[in-house]
Parts: structure tokens; sequence; C-alpha cells
């Protein structure tokens, strides 16, 4: 317990350590602000009205009432037009989108301003006509039914999209005790006492985990509380958030126990999170499109930005369980091996 | 009255690679004894000792403690020993409290008796009235005497001194000298390795000189001084008993073989 309180003050007493909560808020909120209109055009389609004309005998008429079911779950009025052309509806302002169904498909239409509602009235005709033609069509589109998956906002999704990265950054917490040890030569003091491997070992977790704890969920209040964000499912969250900062710690503690060298530890662990984060689809997926997406089942960070984010979203992440069970094994796995780790250096 | 013997050495070696630090080393230190071991640089003083603390294995050769063998009871030998490392070894950011708090706790004592032994020690080396104060704030001498109390918490009884005085004033000095005396008239052996023949001189009852990885001679300071001249003991300093054992070539310089 005297280690763990002493590595602990050791810690807190390391004022540069704030810089991580810092980091944190400020990244979050930039790249909120940045992101948050390319979120808003890709992800909040605002109520709009669709215009709609069938050929006479179309085959795809009996669509229209699915189409409308459609537009009354996801805020779109539909207006039957039979008589002019699209474009007059459009320039008129009668609708905002207007889709022109014939024997041949559907042809959408739309001004420049409305492209991203163009987009969706495709998404869902497409949906519609794909593999339905002549009979088969009634009985296929009795069963559609359409599905939306809720996005959260760009405040929500890049708060939780840093919180988990940066609950993985602050691994560099045990830089500071480990530095200090180097620095003033404290391991012969371990070697030359009766001290175990475990307690050495808890020395180091322990305040670690709890330096990690504190750090993120310090970061997680000012977060919420400046660009008032709405958690849901807190408890579930809080959960998976704190089993990420104990597998951090757990993490950390092997690194800086089998390589002592902070900046190797650094330079590692940077390498590390950067494979995760960049390939494990946290943020900026988008920039390794052409890499497989198996890859992002090794990063941690995938799995709990995924559950959070759904959870936060939907209310349910089937992301949630795979996510527990990955940071307390992590949690399992590295104890032992940070314990090996503890003893071989003392007895070297 | 027969002497107990403290620690036991016996054909004790250390090689590193293809340079041999320790060469067959055989030497008993007796308890209640102030047993001074001196050298120049890379003679395998430093070795010798961290091969007694477990610092560092030996290649070959056998190590007893209080009767005890190293490689069997290292547990029960540290719980006895107190080193005192040749580098400082103390937490800056810690208050001179917390450090010794810290250090003493390495040997499983806890609550009470853990509160008394770090006041007691930092009361030993006269730093009780700074307890609060953090270690980043001390003077070298101060600094000195804080690495001493963080290492005689668990009230050892065999106290191991590598080069304690290095880079103090005369006075910090002279008040580290005097403590290890009191610690030694309070029962405890001491084993103490420096470079000031006049420290070594002033307070070590036997004394062992070694080079090249072996004991080229020990005994009394009279001792010392017989195997170099027949005059009378007393008219030789310790630096002059060493040099004429060791020679005057330089140890550690980069050019020759030293």
């Amino acid at each position: 317990m005297i280690l763990i309180k002493n590595n602990l003050k050791l810690m807190l007493r390391c004022k540069p350590l704030i810089l991580i909560l810092l980091c944190m808020i400020m990244v979050t909120g930039m790249l909120s602000a940045v992101f948050k209109d390319m979120m808003t055009d890709n992800l909040e389609v605002e109520d709009f009205e669709l215009g709609y004309s069938f050929s006479k005998g179309c085959v795809y008429e009996p669509v229209k009432p699915v189409l409308e079911n459609i537009g009354k779950e996801n805020g779109i009025e539909l207006v039957a037009l039979t008589d002019g052309s699209a474009q007059n509806a459009i320039q008129s302002g009668k609708v905002d989108v207007f889709a022109e169904f014939s024997d041949e498909g559907c042809t959408v239409y739309s001004s420049d301003d409305r492209k991203i509602e163009a987009s969706v009235v495709e998404m869902i005709i497409s949906s519609l006509l794909s593999g339905a033609s002549g009979t088969q069509i009634k009985d296929y589109l009795k069963e559609y039914k359409m599905e939306v998956a809720p996005m959260p906002d760009s405040q929500m999704y890049y708060t939780i999209a840093y919180t988990v990265y940066f609950v993985w950054c602050s691994m560099i917490v045990l830089g500071v005790i480990t530095s200090a040890e180097n620095k003033n030569r404290i391991g012969a003091r371990f070697r030359t006492s009766t001290a175990s491997s475990l307690s050495v070992y808890m020395s180091r977790f322990v305040p670690s985990a709890i330096v990690i704890t504190a750090l993120m969920f310090a970061g997680v209040a000012i977060c919420t509380a400046l660009f008032e964000l709405t958690w849901s499912q807190t408890a579930l969250c809080a959960l998976i958030l704190l089993l990420g900062c104990i597998a951090a710690a757990a993490l950390a503690t092997v690194l800086f126990s089998l390589i002592r060298n902070v900046i190797v530890c650094v330079v590692f662990g940077y390498c590390l999170l950067m494979f995760w984060g960049f390939f494990g689809g946290s943020f900026c997926p988008y920039m390794w499109a052409t890499f497989a997406d198996k890859l992002r089942d090794y990063s941690p960070i995938y799995y709990m930005t995924r559950s959070l984010v759904e959870l936060n979203t939907s209310g349910s992440s089937e992301f949630t369980l795979p996510t527990v069970l990955i940071l307390c094994g992590m949690t399992v796995v590295c104890v032992p091996l940070g314990m090996a780790a503890v003893k071989v250096r003392k007895e070297n | 009255m027969e002497q107990t013997t403290i620690l036991k050495l016996s054909g004790l070696s250390k090689k590193f690679d293809s340079r041999t630090a320790v060469d067959h080393i055989s030497l008993e230190i007796n308890e209640g004894e102030i047993f001074g071991l001196l050298g120049p640089n890379g003679a395998g003083k430093s070795t010798t000792l961290n091969m007694v603390c477990s610092l560092l294995r030996p290649t070959s050769g056998s190590i007893e403690v209080f009767g005890m063998d190293a490689k069997k009871d290292m547990k029960q030998i540290k719980r006895r020993i107190g080193y005192i490392p040749q580098d400082l070894a103390i937490h800056g950011n810690l208050r001179a409290w917390e450090n010794v708090e810290l250090f003493t706790s390495l040997y499983g004592i806890s609550g009470k008796e853990l509160r008394t032994a770090v006041d007691e020690s930092l009361k030993f080396v006269g730093l009780l009235d700074r307890r609060n104060s953090y270690a980043k704030t001390f003077s070298g001498g101060m600094k000195r005497r804080l690495n001493i109390a963080c290492s005689i918490g668990h009230k050892p009884d065999l106290m191991i001194f590598d080069e304690p005085t290095v880079g103090v004033d005369p006075q910090s000095r002279n008040f580290i000298l005097e403590k290890i005396k009191e610690a030694n008239a309070k029962g405890a052996t001491v084993i103490y390795t420096s470079h000031y023949m006049e420290e070594v001189e002033a307070i070590c009852t036997r004394i062992a000189i070694m080079d090249n990885g072996r004991i080229i001679a020990t005994g009394t300071r009279d001792e010392l001084a017989r195997l170099v001249t027949d005059r009378n003991p007393e008219s030789v300093t310790l630096e002059e008993v060493f040099l004429t054992l060791t020679g005057k070539k330089l140890r550690d310089y980069a050019g020759g073989e030293g």
C-alpha cells in the first residue's frame, strides 16, 4: 500500500500529465467543430418533399404504398404529381426531389442543394426495386422494412473516439514512475529489498490505473459539460471506459517493466496506437479504405469506440460483450506478463 | 572472546564477458567491526559489495551472511542488510519522510512501526525538522544523509556504505562519519568503502585493500603499515601504505591499460 500510495503521489505531482487532459479536450473540441458540417451533411437529413409519378400501367406501381410508408417513418412527404415536368416541380418549389417511375426503372431529379436528399431517395428506391420484378414484386414489398440507424452528432462521436484514444495514450503516465526510478537509480533499492514481485508490480499497475481513470473521467466530464452532451446507457459506457483504463494500465505495466527505457516505450506505444487507431477504424478509417477490414479486429480501440457510439445512439450494441471480454482478456493476460517482467528485472 | 563472523566470502569471482572484475577473493568480517574496503577505481570493491547485496550474481564462489548461504536464504539476509548506494537513490518529488517511508516499507514494515522507524531514521541523520521538505530542495549533504536514512529504517545488522561522502562538504562528511560510528556503537557491523584515506583511518577497525579484483592485504591500519615499512607504523599514513601496495599508475586512464 505504501508503495502504491507513494507512486501515486509521484504521478499526481507530475504537472505535465495535465497536458493529456487538455489535449483530449482540445482535440475533441477542434475536430468536432471542424467535422461538424461534414457529419451533418452526411448524417442528418431534414424532412423534405418527394414528388413522384408513374407511367401508365407501370410495373412498379405496387411500390407506391410502401414508399409512402417509408416516407412517413422518415419524415419524407410524398406528393403525387401527374402533370408538368420534374424540372418545373422542383424549380417552383412544389417538391425538393422528384422520382419518375417507368417500366425501365426510376429517374430521380433534384437541384444541386438537394443532392443529399436525392441520394437518400435513390438509396430507398434502389433497395425497393432491386431483385423485384413482375408478380413477385408484391410479395417482396410486403416484407420490406427500411431501418435507418441513428447517427451521433460530431461532438458526441469525437468525444467518444478521442476519449477512447486518450485512454490508451495515457499509458504514458507510468513513464513518470519509470523515469523517476531510472533517473534516481531506485532499481538498486528494490533489488536489495525483500519486496515481492507482486508488490512491485501492483505499485506500478494500481497508480497507473487510478490516474488513467481519473484523467479519462475528468476529460469526459469536461467534454460533456462543454459540448452539452447527453449520454445513453451511462453505466454500461462507464464500465467499458473503466475496463479500458484498467487494460491500458496493465499493458503499460508490461511495456514499461519489460523495456524500462521511457523513450523506447513511448515510441512503441505510439506505433501500437497508430495501428489500432488508423486500421482499427476508430477515426479517419476512410484514409485506409484499401486495407482489409480484418485489421480492425485486432484493435481494442475499434471495439470500444463502436460499442460506445452504438450504445449512445441505438441504446444497445452487439459489440458490448466482445468489448468487455477483449478488455478483461487483455488485463488477465497482461497481469502475469507484467509480474514476470518485474521478476526478471528484479533478479537481473 | 570468540568473534562471530558476519560475512564470509569464499573464492568469490565475478566475470563480465572476458573481464574478471573480482578474482577468487576470500574474506571474513566479524560482528561489531567497521571494515574498510579500499582500492583504486576498478579494483572490484563495488562489484564485491553488489554481490553481497544480491545486486549481482557471482560467477563462482560462495557468500555467507549471518551464517546463511546467500543463494538459499537471500530473503532473510536482505532483511538484515542496509545498503547505502554510492549514487543517490531518492525521489526528488517526494518529501523526506515519504522517501524514508517508501524505502523502509520495502522490507515489510508497516503501521506504527513504520512511522516510528521513519522518525527515528530522520532523527538519526539530523533531518527530522525537514521531514516535510521535498528531497529536490535539499543540498548535496542533506541528500546524502537522506540517502542513508532511506537505507537504515529497517534497522539492519550489517550496513554497507559505498562511498557515502562523495561530493559533500567537510561538515556533512564529519556528521556522516560520526553517525556511522554511532550506529556501530549501537551494534551494527559496518562495511565502508571510500577513496578518502583519512576517513577510513578515522573510523575503520580493520581494512582490506583490493586491486585488480584481488584482495592484496588485510589487517588493522598498523598491520598494513608494517607491510610497507620497518619504521613506526604511526609514522606512515594510510595513503602511503595504499600507494605502495597498489602503485601510482592511473587505473582509469583512458589512454593506458590502467
